[in-house]
This record gives structure tokens, sequence and C-alpha cells, in this order.
């Protein structure tokens, strides 16, 4: 990994500027991978317990054209929208280029973490589907879908149009289950993103990655796959599962690849701390860029994760805190390797840096009245660059609502300060487990189906964890009647179900015990600052 | 030697440390989804964490029919008559 070439951004009155775009090698995630036909180098391990395939980069555009054949041959033509239904596997890498080599766009859809039987498309994918107006979905053999299936590559002639559709990919991101969003991100967008990592990182075709984050996740999409294509690296590909499974594998094979750069959420680090097992046997000392975020980054899991592992060689700041949101593709602001600590300590709490603005994009951080925010003071974290979203897929109000004279609202609370960005909250309040982001509201309203609760009875927010080691979901629903016991089971039950999250903790309360709003509205804020540990009301 | 009811309760203490759940309420029927409400993570936290306590090679694919209570308590008998015979 070279030294980054471009200076950090300059702080001024609560404003950061990754200063201006250096010109892209390419424009189209198509020609980024046909400029690499000939190169035989391995791309991507694929690792499936004690097995390991290996995917080119030639072998990787060849397989795309063999996908863009399949689809053509499905009647999918330039200007179309075609869903990418798999695994961390060569299937997904040849199919979403197989969409770019035919100048379609691809919608990559959430594949479930544990595996079992026939494939089946997950919760919420039908309203995608029709979001997204999907045209043909590349999916395992025999999964049941509302569209054409195409599962395999073939042989034949297509018409390779890979400039015909602005819009890359369409990234689903915090919507609700019944009415999905789906930010549309340019090619020029995914490429800005891609290569703006990689500059910020310093990264170069002698880096070594390892990843376990899905494919259809922006940080493991754009992170892993699309970074690496940018500089050609190579990266070992683990599942989710695998690694939920058996967390010390990816430590592992980390130490046997001399991994260079590793990417995950928060919890990937707390899992590692906690089930990863002893340092020794292991040999980390070559990973200079692990990066945390697509959640909040929490000092307390940073430290304990490099405490564990310094005796495997770990560099004290190798776990590098970003920032990013799909509707930026991904990346907002990196902290660089080598980067002072700039943490910042806030009512009680270290909030980590999360550095500064990639090449091209600017930040500043918004009162509530619009004006500019000054350094050292809360606001809306404001986004304007070459990776921000066209908008939300046939969402033009929720579109209208992101903007605000041409920069990207991201609903996220922070403050500029040491000339760095700090995230200090989100305004929209979601709360993020493991990676994916639900709103209270959809869980509030989840829960009163099932429970007899007076109106606005429930309260769903996260809580930071003991040693800020990571957040929990709580819900506290207020009861009408004593029926403790079947209320949090039947409370807990319901929302795997209807939403696929688990309650981490469920509050049981008197009616009218929730803090309110004269209105009648509920104060979350406050309830999680009553919920939190030590402060249980 | 450990009895089928030791390896219940050992089991049932897992889940417990997994989704706050009293041990006392979880029942060998209960369904680790429906009635536990475990998410994918939970339950690969769980087969995760019975490995480990176990010393038991389980794999991704091992994971993939499980379901219940006693489909886990089924899983890591059959693991350890494996392992008694090996």
């Amino acid at each position: 990994m070279s030294k980054p070439r471009h200076l950090t951004g300059v702080a001024t009155a609560a404003a950061l500027d990754g200063g201006p775009q250096r010109p892209l090698e390419w424009e189209l995630l198509a020609h980024a991978l046909e400029a690499r036909e000939r190169d035989d180098r391995p791309w991507l391990w694929f690792h499936l317990g004690a097995r390991r395939e290996a995917l080119s980069y030639s072998g990787a555009y060849a397989l795309a054209r063999g996908w863009a054949a399949a689809l053509f041959q499905a009647g999918v033509r330039a200007g179309d929208a075609v869903a990418i239904f798999q695994p961390n596997s060569p299937a997904f890498v040849g199919s979403f280029f197989g969409a770019q080599l035919l100048g379609a766009t691809a919608v990559p859809l959430p594949w479930p973490v544990v595996p079992g039987g026939a494939p089946s498309l997950p919760m919420g994918a039908e309203a995608m589907l029709r979001v997204a107006r999907a045209r043909a979905v590349c999916a395992p053999p025999g999964t049941a879908a509302p569209l054409p299936v195409v599962a395999e590559p073939s042989r034949g002639p297509f018409v390779q149009n890979p400039q015909a559709r602005r819009t890359a990919f369409i990234q689903f991101t915090s919507g609700s289950t019944g009415a999905p969003r789906g930010a549309e991100i340019s090619q020029r967008a995914a490429m800005s993103s891609a290569f703006g990592m990689a500059r910020a990182l310093g990264l170069t075709a002698d880096d070594v990655g390892v990843s376990w984050l899905p494919f259809f996740h922006d940080m493991g999409l754009v992170g892993v796959l699309l970074s690496s294509l940018s500089v050609g690296f190579a990266v070992h590909v683990l599942r989710p599962a695998e690694v939920l499974l058996h967390p010390r594998r990816w430590l592992e094979l980390m130490s046997s690849e001399r991994a260079s750069l590793t990417v995950a959420p928060n919890f990937g680090y707390e899992l590692l701390v906690r089930r990863g097992g002893a340092p020794d046997g292991l040999m980390l000392g070559w990973l200079r860029a692990a990066l945390s975020g697509s959640e909040p980054v929490l000092r307390g899991t940073i430290d304990a994760f490099e405490r564990r592992f310094e005796p495997a060689g770990l560099r004290r700041g190798a776990v590098l805190p970003v920032y990013g949101l799909a509707e930026n593709t991904l990346g907002v602001s990196f902290t660089r390797p080598g980067e002072l600590d700039a943490d910042l300590q806030l009512d009680g709490r270290w909030v980590p840096a999360v550095g500064t603005p990639l090449e091209g994009t600017q930040v500043t951080v918004r009162r509530p009245d619009g004006a500019r925010a000054l350094e050292h003071e809360e606001g809306e974290i404001m986004v304007k660059g070459p990776s921000v979203m066209d908008g939300y897929v046939e969402e033009p109000e929720a579109t209208a609502k992101a903007f605000d004279r041409g920069w990207l609202k991201t609903g996220d609370r922070g403050v500029i300060a040491k000339g760095q960005l700090h995230v200090t909250g989100r305004d929209k309040e979601l709360v993020i487990k493991a990676g994916r982001k639900f709103h209270p509201a959809d869980i509030e309203r989840e829960v009163a189906q099932v429970v007899d609760t007076p109106p606005n009875g429930v309260a769903a927010f996260s809580v930071l964890r003991e040693e800020q080691r990571g957040e929990e979901l709580v819900v506290v629903v207020e009861l009408k009647r004593d029926e403790a016991f079947d209320v949090a089971r039947k409370v807990r039950a319901h929302l795997v179900d209807a939403l696929g999250v688990t309650a981490d903790r469920i509050e049981l309360v008197k009616a009218g015990a929730l803090p309110r709003t004269t209105s009648g509205k509920l104060r979350r804020a406050e309830c999680a600052e009553r919920f939190s540990v030590g402060g249980r009301a | 030697m450990e009895t089928p009811a030791d390896l219940d309760a050992r089991i049932i203490k897992l889940i417990s440390q997994v989704v706050p759940v009293k041990p006392e309420q979880i029942k060998r029927g209960d369904r680790l989804r429906e009635d536990l409400g475990m998410d994918s993570v939970c339950s690969m936290e769980l087969l995760s964490m019975l490995a480990e306590e176990l010393d038991l090679d389980v794999g991704v694919e091992d994971a993939a029919g499980i379901r219940t209570v006693a489909d886990t308590i089924a899983l890591a008998a059959r693991f350890l008559r494996a392992k008694a015979a090996a």
C-alpha cells in the first residue's frame, strides 16, 4: 500500500473538502472489467469450508459475457433492469457484470444468511422487483420468482452497449418492507466511489483483501468488488454464514493470505473479540486498513479488538473508522492509514473520528434552520460530490426530500472538529442491526398489531451496550393488562417473522409510562436515555 | 457421561444466552425463529457457540435444517456420537 498521494481535506467553518477529483481510468463498470480481459491474475478467491475456487480477472470477463448472452436470450435489452439473486459466488460477479455489458441496470437482492432447501426470494423482494421494473432475475436453478429466471451463463450473440443506461445499479436501502427504497447509482457515481476509496487508502494491485460482506450490500459491492476491480488487487471472499459460525476463519484467512485490507461493520470486530479465540498462531502484521463502517463505529470495540490481537502483530490504528451511506454509493469520509486519532468526547462518551471526505466530495454540517453549523457544533451531515445517487427509484417525493439545494441530506447527525467528521447520531433514529437498517416506526407498528396497547404505546430504539461495545434493539411496550410473559414472547416472535429482526430487550411497562409530547407523540430519544444501560426506568 | 437431559439443559442454556428468554421458558418444541424470535444472525451465533462449547466441527450446511430447539439438540447429539465413534 503506497502512501496516499492526496492531502487530507481542509477544514473551514464546519466544512470539509476532499479536494478536486482526479480523472477516472474508466467511467463505466463494463469498461473497467473489459480492460482486464487478458489479465489472468486471480481477482476473487471464493472460500467454501476447506475448498477454495479462484476467479481471475480474465475469467470474470469471460463469465460476464456468458451471462450477458443468457440475459440477451431471455429478452433483456439495453436500458432494462435485471435482478441479481446470488450468494457471494462467481455467478454473482458474472451476472452483475453481464448486465453491465448489455447496458442494463443491475438490482442486487438480499441473499439469506442461512442456506436451506430450495432458494426462494427474500422477504420484500416482490416489491423491490416491482419498484425497479426488473425484467428478469439471475438466480440459482429452481428459484421461484414472479419473473423469468436466468440460471446459467450461455453462449451466443448479444449486443454490447454498456453506455446505454445511466444507472449502473439500484441499491436497496432503508425503506420499509412494503415500500422499499432503492438508490439509483450512476455509472460515474459507482466508479468515483470505487476509485475514491482506493485512492484515499492508497490501495494498489499489491494489496490483498479478505471480506465476508455480502455482495448485495453496498459495502460488499462497492467497498470490495468495485474497489478491487478499480486498482486490480485480489480479494479472498468468505460467506457471511461461515464467519458467523466460525469467526476465527476470518482471522486465519487474513493471517495466511497476508491481508492488508478487510472491511466490516462494528459488530464484525466485536464478534472477533468475543469469539475469535487467542492471538496465538496468527500473523496480522500486514493488515493496514481494517475498515469499520455501515453501522455506528464504537471506540470500545476498536480498542478491544486491537488490544486482543496486538500479540499477533496487529498494529494499533489498523482499524479505520469510515462513514458512508448507500445514497452516496458508499463512502463519504475515510480515516486514512496512519492518521492521528481525532476522537471527540461528547456527553461522556468517545465519538470516533471518521476521517475526511473522499476526493471530489464535500461535507458540511447544518443547523435545523439550514444555516451552516460552526466547528464543534452538532447538526445534520450534508454531502455533495461525484458519488451522490441520482435519486430513489420511482419515488420523486422521497427524492426531493433527500436533497437541499444540491446537497444530499444524510439524515445522520455529526460534528466537524479537529479537521475531521464525527458521526454522533441519526436524525431518522434508524435502528441498525448487523448492518441492516430498520425504521422504529415499522417495528412499533408491527408490535402494535399483536399486543393490546394504547396509542403510541410502543417505543423501539437502540441503545449502546456496556463499554460502548455495540448497540441493542430495545422495544418498550405499554400494557393495558397484566399479561407479561406471553407478550414478550409474542412480540419477539412477531418481529422476526414480520421484519426479520431480533429484539435484544423487551421491556413491559404500565400504560402511560412512556415519555410523550403534549400531543401524544413518543419521545424516542428520551426513551433511549431512560432505558440505556444503568438508566432503566 | 453426559445424559440426554444434561445435553438438553446445556443447549437450552446456550439459547438463553443468545436471546433474552429464561431457560425455564424454553421448550424442546419451540421454533428458533417463530417462537424464540431468533433472526438468522442469532441462529448462526447459537450454532457457533454450540460448536465451540462442545468442540464440534459444525459446517454451514449443517445449519440449514435447524428449525427448532429439538433440531439443535439432535444436531449436537449426532456430532457428539460421531466424535465418540472416531
